[in-house]
Protein backbone atom coordinates (compact mmCIF):
# COMPACT_ATOMS: atom_id res chain seq x y z
CA UNK A 1 0.00 0.00 0.00
CA UNK A 2 1.10 3.36 -0.89
CA UNK A 3 2.14 5.60 1.89
CA UNK A 4 -0.30 8.31 2.82
CA UNK A 5 1.08 12.13 3.39
CA UNK A 6 0.06 15.00 4.70
CA UNK A 7 1.06 17.90 1.86
CA UNK A 8 1.44 21.58 3.19
CA UNK A 9 -1.51 22.99 0.91
CA UNK A 10 -2.84 26.03 1.36
CA UNK A 11 -6.93 25.16 1.30
CA UNK A 12 -9.03 27.71 0.23
CA UNK A 13 -11.92 27.05 3.46
CA UNK A 14 -15.00 29.20 3.44
CA UNK A 15 -13.09 31.87 6.19
CA UNK A 16 -10.57 32.03 3.60
CA UNK A 17 -13.54 33.00 0.81
CA UNK A 18 -15.33 34.98 2.78
CA UNK A 19 -11.43 37.40 3.52
CA UNK A 20 -10.74 37.07 0.10
CA UNK A 21 -14.80 38.58 -0.56
CA UNK A 22 -14.17 41.20 2.06
CA UNK A 23 -11.37 42.52 1.00
CA UNK A 24 -12.37 42.70 -2.88
CA UNK A 25 -15.43 44.75 -1.12
CA UNK A 26 -12.79 46.72 0.85
CA UNK A 27 -10.95 47.65 -2.53
CA UNK A 28 -14.47 48.74 -3.97
CA UNK A 29 -13.74 52.02 -2.04
CA UNK A 30 -10.45 52.90 -3.18
CA UNK A 31 -9.14 56.18 -2.86
CA UNK A 32 -10.22 57.18 0.55
CA UNK A 33 -9.11 56.01 4.50
CA UNK A 34 -10.90 53.23 5.03
CA UNK A 35 -10.49 50.27 8.04
CA UNK A 36 -11.16 46.59 8.36
CA UNK A 37 -11.71 44.56 11.20
CA UNK A 38 -11.03 40.69 11.09
CA UNK A 39 -11.56 38.83 14.02
CA UNK A 40 -12.28 35.60 15.55
CA UNK A 41 -10.10 33.43 18.89
CA UNK A 42 -7.08 31.59 18.02
CA UNK A 43 -6.51 28.74 16.03
CA UNK A 44 -9.27 29.46 13.19
CA UNK A 45 -6.29 31.09 10.38
CA UNK A 46 -6.68 34.17 10.28
CA UNK A 47 -3.30 35.31 10.83
CA UNK A 48 -2.39 32.65 8.48
CA UNK A 49 -4.89 33.75 5.93
CA UNK A 50 -4.14 37.60 6.00
CA UNK A 51 -0.04 35.94 5.65
CA UNK A 52 -0.90 34.09 2.76
CA UNK A 53 -2.79 36.61 1.12
CA UNK A 54 0.11 39.43 2.28
CA UNK A 55 2.81 37.06 0.47
CA UNK A 56 0.97 36.40 -2.66
CA UNK A 57 -0.38 39.85 -3.01
CA UNK A 58 2.70 42.45 -2.30
CA UNK A 59 1.27 43.57 1.12
CA UNK A 60 2.68 44.91 4.08
CA UNK A 61 2.28 42.91 7.46
CA UNK A 62 2.76 43.92 10.86
CA UNK A 63 2.32 41.94 14.26
CA UNK A 64 2.45 44.34 17.18
CA UNK A 65 4.55 43.93 19.71
CA UNK A 66 4.08 44.68 23.60
CA UNK A 67 6.98 46.33 23.78
CA UNK A 68 5.54 49.10 21.33
CA UNK A 69 3.21 50.31 23.92
CA UNK A 70 5.80 53.42 25.42
CA UNK A 71 6.16 54.60 21.99
CA UNK A 72 4.41 54.93 19.11
CA UNK A 73 8.06 54.64 17.21
CA UNK A 74 8.79 50.82 17.41
CA UNK A 75 5.12 50.73 15.36
CA UNK A 76 6.26 53.32 13.08
CA UNK A 77 9.96 51.93 12.02
CA UNK A 78 7.85 48.30 12.06
CA UNK A 79 6.27 49.47 9.20
CA UNK A 80 9.49 51.36 7.63
CA UNK A 81 10.64 48.30 7.63
CA UNK A 82 8.06 46.01 6.05
CA UNK A 83 7.32 48.83 3.38
CA UNK A 84 11.06 48.40 1.97
CA UNK A 85 12.62 51.54 2.99
CA UNK A 86 16.32 51.65 3.48
CA UNK A 87 17.07 54.50 5.82
CA UNK A 88 14.53 53.94 8.73
CA UNK A 89 14.14 56.98 10.61
CA UNK A 90 14.75 57.07 14.69
CA UNK A 91 12.34 60.00 15.16
CA UNK A 92 8.63 59.38 14.84
CA UNK A 93 7.49 62.89 12.46
CA UNK A 94 10.12 61.17 9.64
CA UNK A 95 9.47 58.04 10.42
CA UNK A 96 5.71 58.55 10.22
CA UNK A 97 6.01 60.99 6.72
CA UNK A 98 8.66 58.20 5.55
CA UNK A 99 5.97 55.72 6.24
CA UNK A 100 2.82 57.43 4.53
CA UNK A 101 5.78 58.19 1.26
CA UNK A 102 5.97 54.50 1.00
CA UNK A 103 2.40 53.95 1.43
CA UNK A 104 1.36 56.35 -1.52
CA UNK A 105 3.93 53.99 -3.79
CA UNK A 106 2.04 51.22 -2.77
CA UNK A 107 -0.78 51.55 -5.05
CA UNK A 108 -3.68 51.16 -2.23
CA UNK A 109 -2.08 47.73 -1.52
CA UNK A 110 -4.63 46.97 1.32
CA UNK A 111 -2.12 47.01 5.22
CA UNK A 112 -2.80 44.01 7.45
CA UNK A 113 -1.86 45.28 11.32
CA UNK A 114 -2.06 42.06 13.80
CA UNK A 115 -2.93 42.13 17.39
CA UNK A 116 -2.68 46.18 17.22
CA UNK A 117 -5.58 45.75 20.50
CA UNK A 118 -2.51 44.75 22.84
CA UNK A 119 -1.42 48.76 22.16
CA UNK A 120 -3.01 51.75 23.44
CA UNK A 121 -5.60 53.76 21.61
CA UNK A 122 -3.10 56.18 20.49
CA UNK A 123 -1.77 53.28 17.92
CA UNK A 124 -5.23 53.23 16.82
CA UNK A 125 -5.41 57.19 15.61
CA UNK A 126 -2.14 56.62 14.36
CA UNK A 127 -3.47 54.19 11.89
CA UNK A 128 -6.29 56.20 11.01
CA UNK A 129 -4.22 59.08 10.55
CA UNK A 130 -2.23 57.15 8.04
CA UNK A 131 -5.08 55.79 6.50
CA UNK A 132 -6.89 58.67 5.76
CA UNK A 133 -3.82 60.49 5.18
CA UNK A 134 -2.51 57.83 2.12
CA UNK A 135 -6.10 56.08 1.58
CA UNK A 136 -4.42 53.03 1.66
CA UNK A 137 -6.74 50.32 3.37
CA UNK A 138 -5.22 49.36 6.75
CA UNK A 139 -7.05 45.27 7.91
CA UNK A 140 -6.97 45.02 11.53
CA UNK A 141 -6.86 41.35 12.56
CA UNK A 142 -7.41 40.60 16.26
CA UNK A 143 -8.99 37.97 18.44
CA UNK A 144 -12.20 39.31 19.80
CA UNK A 145 -11.23 42.33 22.10
CA UNK A 146 -10.36 44.05 19.20
CA UNK A 147 -13.75 44.85 18.10
CA UNK A 148 -14.36 46.44 21.44
CA UNK A 149 -10.89 47.83 21.34
CA UNK A 150 -12.10 49.88 18.15
CA UNK A 151 -15.59 50.52 19.07
CA UNK A 152 -14.24 52.99 21.92
CA UNK A 153 -13.09 55.48 19.14
CA UNK A 154 -15.67 56.52 17.61
CA UNK A 155 -13.48 57.49 14.38
CA UNK A 156 -12.29 54.20 14.16
CA UNK A 157 -15.39 52.52 14.36
CA UNK A 158 -17.02 54.57 11.82
CA UNK A 159 -13.75 54.29 9.39
CA UNK A 160 -14.44 50.70 9.61
CA UNK A 161 -16.32 49.76 6.32
CA UNK A 162 -15.84 45.89 6.38
CA UNK A 163 -15.71 43.06 9.16
CA UNK A 164 -15.68 39.72 9.12
CA UNK A 165 -15.11 37.24 11.84
CA UNK A 166 -13.74 33.93 11.27
CA UNK A 167 -15.74 30.90 11.99
CA UNK A 168 -15.39 27.68 13.46
CA UNK A 169 -13.78 25.17 10.43
CA UNK A 170 -17.61 23.47 9.47
CA UNK A 171 -17.41 19.74 8.20
CA UNK A 172 -17.77 20.71 4.29
CA UNK A 173 -14.07 22.43 5.44
CA UNK A 174 -13.25 19.57 6.88
CA UNK A 175 -13.52 17.38 4.09
CA UNK A 176 -12.10 19.48 1.60
CA UNK A 177 -8.87 20.37 3.59
CA UNK A 178 -8.32 16.39 4.24
CA UNK A 179 -8.61 15.81 0.41
CA UNK A 180 -6.58 18.60 -1.13
CA UNK A 181 -4.15 17.73 1.80
CA UNK A 182 -4.04 14.04 2.21
CA UNK A 183 -5.83 13.15 -1.09
CA UNK A 184 -8.01 10.65 0.96
CA UNK A 185 -11.64 10.83 1.52
CA UNK A 186 -12.77 10.59 5.16
CA UNK A 187 -16.11 8.63 5.51
CA UNK A 188 -18.76 11.45 6.56
CA UNK A 189 -19.16 9.52 9.95
CA UNK A 190 -15.21 9.78 10.86
CA UNK A 191 -15.10 13.35 9.31
CA UNK A 192 -17.90 14.35 12.21
CA UNK A 193 -15.90 12.54 14.98
CA UNK A 194 -12.76 14.98 14.38
CA UNK A 195 -15.18 17.93 13.62
CA UNK A 196 -17.14 17.69 16.78
CA UNK A 197 -13.69 16.73 18.64
CA UNK A 198 -12.16 19.60 16.84
CA UNK A 199 -14.77 22.54 17.67
CA UNK A 200 -14.03 23.47 14.12
CA UNK A 201 -10.46 25.00 15.39
CA UNK A 202 -8.03 24.58 12.40
CA UNK A 203 -4.94 23.54 14.33
CA UNK A 204 -6.96 20.59 16.29
CA UNK A 205 -8.38 19.36 13.09
CA UNK A 206 -4.61 19.73 11.33
CA UNK A 207 -2.93 17.86 14.17
CA UNK A 208 -5.65 14.99 14.62
CA UNK A 209 -5.81 14.92 10.55
CA UNK A 210 -1.81 14.14 10.46
CA UNK A 211 -1.88 11.37 13.67
CA UNK A 212 -4.82 9.79 11.59
CA UNK A 213 -2.54 9.49 8.95
CA UNK A 214 0.38 8.33 11.07
CA UNK A 215 -1.84 5.44 12.32
CA UNK A 216 -3.29 4.51 8.70
CA UNK A 217 0.45 4.28 7.45
CA UNK A 218 1.23 1.90 10.63
CA UNK A 219 -2.04 -0.06 9.93
CA UNK A 220 -1.96 0.07 6.27
CA UNK A 221 -5.24 0.88 5.83
CA UNK A 222 -6.26 3.24 2.72
CA UNK A 223 -9.61 4.49 4.50
CA UNK A 224 -9.93 5.39 8.54
CA UNK A 225 -12.62 3.60 11.22
CA UNK A 226 -13.88 4.72 14.10
CA UNK A 227 -10.95 3.29 16.61
CA UNK A 228 -8.52 4.85 14.73
CA UNK A 229 -9.85 8.29 14.58
CA UNK A 230 -10.62 8.01 18.27
CA UNK A 231 -7.01 7.23 18.75
CA UNK A 232 -5.55 10.00 16.75
CA UNK A 233 -7.66 12.29 19.34
CA UNK A 234 -6.02 10.45 21.62
CA UNK A 235 -3.17 11.64 20.87
CA UNK A 236 -3.38 14.96 20.31
CA UNK A 237 -4.63 15.44 23.69
CA UNK A 238 -1.58 13.52 25.55
CA UNK A 239 0.96 15.69 23.34
CA UNK B 1 -19.56 15.96 -19.13
CA UNK B 2 -22.61 17.84 -20.24
CA UNK B 3 -22.78 19.62 -17.03
CA UNK B 4 -18.95 20.79 -16.93
CA UNK B 5 -19.89 22.05 -20.42
CA UNK B 6 -22.74 23.95 -18.81
CA UNK B 7 -20.38 25.32 -16.07
CA UNK B 8 -17.96 26.17 -19.01
CA UNK B 9 -20.78 28.47 -20.82
CA UNK B 10 -21.86 30.06 -17.43
CA UNK B 11 -18.57 30.90 -16.67
CA UNK B 12 -17.99 32.11 -19.99
CA UNK B 13 -21.08 34.58 -19.75
CA UNK B 14 -19.96 35.84 -16.72
CA UNK B 15 -16.52 36.78 -17.90
CA UNK B 16 -17.48 38.28 -21.28
CA UNK B 17 -20.65 39.83 -19.65
CA UNK B 18 -19.51 40.99 -16.59
CA UNK B 19 -16.78 42.82 -18.44
CA UNK B 20 -19.56 44.86 -20.32
CA UNK B 21 -21.69 45.36 -17.77
CA UNK B 22 -19.31 47.66 -15.35
CA UNK B 23 -17.58 44.51 -14.10
CA UNK B 24 -20.91 43.07 -12.35
CA UNK B 25 -23.89 40.95 -13.97
CA UNK B 26 -27.36 39.62 -11.69
CA UNK B 27 -28.66 36.49 -12.44
CA UNK B 28 -31.68 37.80 -13.94
CA UNK B 29 -29.12 39.34 -16.63
CA UNK B 30 -27.32 35.79 -17.01
CA UNK B 31 -30.45 34.21 -17.33
CA UNK B 32 -31.32 36.12 -20.59
CA UNK B 33 -27.75 36.01 -21.74
CA UNK B 34 -27.76 32.28 -21.45
CA UNK B 35 -31.23 31.88 -23.17
CA UNK B 36 -32.78 29.88 -20.17
CA UNK B 37 -36.34 29.30 -20.35
CA UNK B 38 -37.52 27.15 -17.45
CA UNK B 39 -37.24 27.11 -13.90
CA UNK B 40 -35.47 23.89 -13.56
CA UNK B 41 -32.79 25.12 -16.10
CA UNK B 42 -32.45 28.73 -13.50
CA UNK B 43 -32.07 26.84 -10.95
CA UNK B 44 -29.31 24.54 -12.33
CA UNK B 45 -27.66 27.76 -13.20
CA UNK B 46 -27.63 29.07 -9.99
CA UNK B 47 -26.09 26.42 -8.33
CA UNK B 48 -23.39 26.21 -11.06
CA UNK B 49 -22.95 30.02 -10.40
CA UNK B 50 -22.58 28.55 -6.46
CA UNK B 51 -20.27 25.66 -7.62
CA UNK B 52 -18.27 28.31 -9.41
CA UNK B 53 -18.05 30.84 -6.96
CA UNK B 54 -16.74 28.05 -4.31
CA UNK B 55 -14.27 27.19 -6.74
CA UNK B 56 -12.94 30.93 -6.80
CA UNK B 57 -13.65 30.76 -10.84
CA UNK B 58 -15.76 33.92 -10.22
CA UNK B 59 -16.61 36.18 -7.08
CA UNK B 60 -20.04 36.25 -5.74
CA UNK B 61 -20.27 40.53 -4.77
CA UNK B 62 -23.79 40.29 -3.08
CA UNK B 63 -26.81 37.80 -3.08
CA UNK B 64 -27.97 37.21 -7.19
CA UNK B 65 -25.00 39.06 -8.11
CA UNK B 66 -21.65 37.76 -9.66
CA UNK B 67 -18.19 39.21 -11.25
CA UNK B 68 -15.42 37.70 -13.19
CA UNK B 69 -12.25 36.91 -11.34
CA UNK B 70 -9.58 39.41 -12.45
CA UNK B 71 -6.86 37.92 -13.79
CA UNK B 72 -3.67 38.40 -12.10
CA UNK B 73 0.13 37.25 -13.33
CA UNK B 74 0.85 34.64 -10.39
CA UNK B 75 3.61 36.31 -8.35
CA UNK B 76 7.28 35.37 -8.64
CA UNK B 77 7.61 32.15 -6.18
CA UNK B 78 10.79 33.83 -4.87
CA UNK B 79 9.06 37.10 -4.00
CA UNK B 80 6.36 35.37 -2.28
CA UNK B 81 8.83 33.01 -0.14
CA UNK B 82 11.21 36.29 0.62
CA UNK B 83 8.02 38.08 1.92
CA UNK B 84 6.95 35.48 3.89
CA UNK B 85 10.21 34.89 5.25
CA UNK B 86 10.37 38.01 6.53
CA UNK B 87 6.71 38.13 7.50
CA UNK B 88 6.80 35.45 9.93
CA UNK B 89 10.26 35.66 10.53
CA UNK B 90 11.23 31.83 11.52
CA UNK B 91 9.72 29.62 8.84
CA UNK B 92 9.53 25.58 7.67
CA UNK B 93 9.48 23.84 4.58
CA UNK B 94 6.17 23.57 5.12
CA UNK B 95 5.11 26.76 5.73
CA UNK B 96 6.94 27.67 1.88
CA UNK B 97 5.47 25.09 0.38
CA UNK B 98 1.73 26.55 2.12
CA UNK B 99 2.40 30.26 0.86
CA UNK B 100 4.03 29.72 -2.12
CA UNK B 101 2.82 26.94 -3.64
CA UNK B 102 6.72 25.61 -4.63
CA UNK B 103 7.99 22.19 -3.62
CA UNK B 104 9.89 21.30 -0.92
CA UNK B 105 13.40 20.80 -2.50
CA UNK B 106 13.16 24.11 -4.44
CA UNK B 107 12.53 25.50 -0.75
CA UNK B 108 15.21 23.65 0.78
CA UNK B 109 17.67 25.34 -1.71
CA UNK B 110 16.26 28.84 -1.54
CA UNK B 111 16.76 28.57 2.00
CA UNK B 112 20.44 27.40 1.59
CA UNK B 113 21.05 29.88 -0.35
CA UNK B 114 19.98 32.30 2.78
CA UNK B 115 22.04 30.87 5.10
CA UNK B 116 25.14 30.92 2.55
CA UNK B 117 24.23 34.75 2.47
CA UNK B 118 24.13 34.91 6.36
CA UNK B 119 20.48 36.24 6.19
CA UNK B 120 19.19 33.41 7.58
CA UNK B 121 20.04 30.30 9.95
CA UNK B 122 18.98 27.05 10.22
CA UNK B 123 17.91 25.55 13.32
CA UNK B 124 16.96 22.17 14.68
CA UNK B 125 13.52 21.01 16.47
CA UNK B 126 13.44 20.82 20.37
CA UNK B 127 11.26 17.33 19.73
CA UNK B 128 13.13 14.94 17.31
CA UNK B 129 9.70 14.81 15.39
CA UNK B 130 9.28 18.18 14.69
CA UNK B 131 10.96 20.23 11.28
CA UNK B 132 13.59 22.15 11.29
CA UNK B 133 12.86 25.84 10.96
CA UNK B 134 15.02 28.61 9.39
CA UNK B 135 14.99 31.78 11.29
CA UNK B 136 15.78 34.79 9.74
CA UNK B 137 18.65 36.80 11.55
CA UNK B 138 19.55 39.95 9.27
CA UNK B 139 16.02 41.75 9.75
CA UNK B 140 17.29 44.68 7.44
CA UNK B 141 17.78 42.99 4.52
CA UNK B 142 15.24 44.75 2.81
CA UNK B 143 15.50 43.90 -1.22
CA UNK B 144 14.62 39.59 -2.23
CA UNK B 145 18.30 37.67 -2.60
CA UNK B 146 18.83 36.88 -5.78
CA UNK B 147 20.15 33.37 -6.39
CA UNK B 148 23.42 34.48 -8.46
CA UNK B 149 24.96 31.51 -8.01
CA UNK B 150 22.30 29.46 -8.95
CA UNK B 151 21.70 31.84 -12.09
CA UNK B 152 25.51 31.29 -13.33
CA UNK B 153 24.82 27.72 -12.83
CA UNK B 154 22.05 27.38 -15.29
CA UNK B 155 23.45 30.23 -17.63
CA UNK B 156 26.46 27.86 -17.66
CA UNK B 157 24.16 24.90 -18.28
CA UNK B 158 22.51 26.71 -21.29
CA UNK B 159 25.71 27.95 -22.90
CA UNK B 160 26.83 24.33 -22.88
CA UNK B 161 23.44 22.73 -24.46
CA UNK B 162 23.84 25.16 -26.77
CA UNK B 163 27.52 24.18 -27.90
CA UNK B 164 26.17 21.11 -28.19
CA UNK B 165 23.73 22.00 -30.49
CA UNK B 166 26.14 24.36 -32.87
CA UNK B 167 28.51 20.81 -32.76
CA UNK B 168 25.61 18.77 -33.85
CA UNK B 169 24.89 21.11 -36.53
CA UNK B 170 27.99 21.72 -37.85
CA UNK B 171 28.51 18.10 -38.30
CA UNK B 172 24.87 18.32 -39.95
CA UNK B 173 26.13 20.18 -42.38
CA UNK B 174 29.33 18.93 -43.13
CA UNK B 175 27.43 15.54 -43.64
CA UNK B 176 25.28 17.98 -45.93
CA UNK B 177 27.89 18.90 -48.19
CA UNK B 178 28.82 15.63 -48.65
CA UNK B 179 25.79 14.38 -49.62
CA UNK B 180 25.42 17.16 -51.92
CA UNK B 181 29.17 16.59 -53.64
CA UNK B 182 28.36 13.27 -53.93
CA UNK B 183 25.21 13.95 -55.79
CA UNK B 184 26.61 16.21 -58.05
CA UNK B 185 29.11 13.49 -58.48
CA UNK B 186 25.89 11.48 -59.67
CA UNK B 187 24.92 13.68 -62.36
CA UNK B 188 28.32 14.21 -63.72
CA UNK B 189 28.63 10.53 -64.31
Amino acid sequence: MKEIRVLPKFVNVKNVRNFQAMIDALMLSAGEGRLAAVIGPAGRGKTRTAQWYAANNGCVFVRCLSIWRQSELGFLQALCRELNIKRIPHRKDPAFIAVMDALNLQGGKPVFIEEIEKLPKLHLELVRDLSDLSAAPFVLVGEEELQSHMKQVTRIWNRTFQQLEFEPLGLGDLLMYAQASTGIEIPPQIAEILHRESGGCFRVIKRDLMSLVNIMNAKGAEVPNVNMVKSAIKQGLRG
Amino acid sequence: MAHQSFSKKVLEAVEKEAGARGGEIDTTELSHVLFIQTGHDHKRMLSTLSDLARTSKIVRVRQGVYSAVSKKPAPDQREVMWRTMRMRKVVTLADLQEFAGVSKYYAKEWLQMLVKRGIAMRQGPADKCAPHSWRLIKFDQVEMPVDTEKAERLRKIRAKKKQAIEKRLDTIDVAVTDIRANLNDLDKE
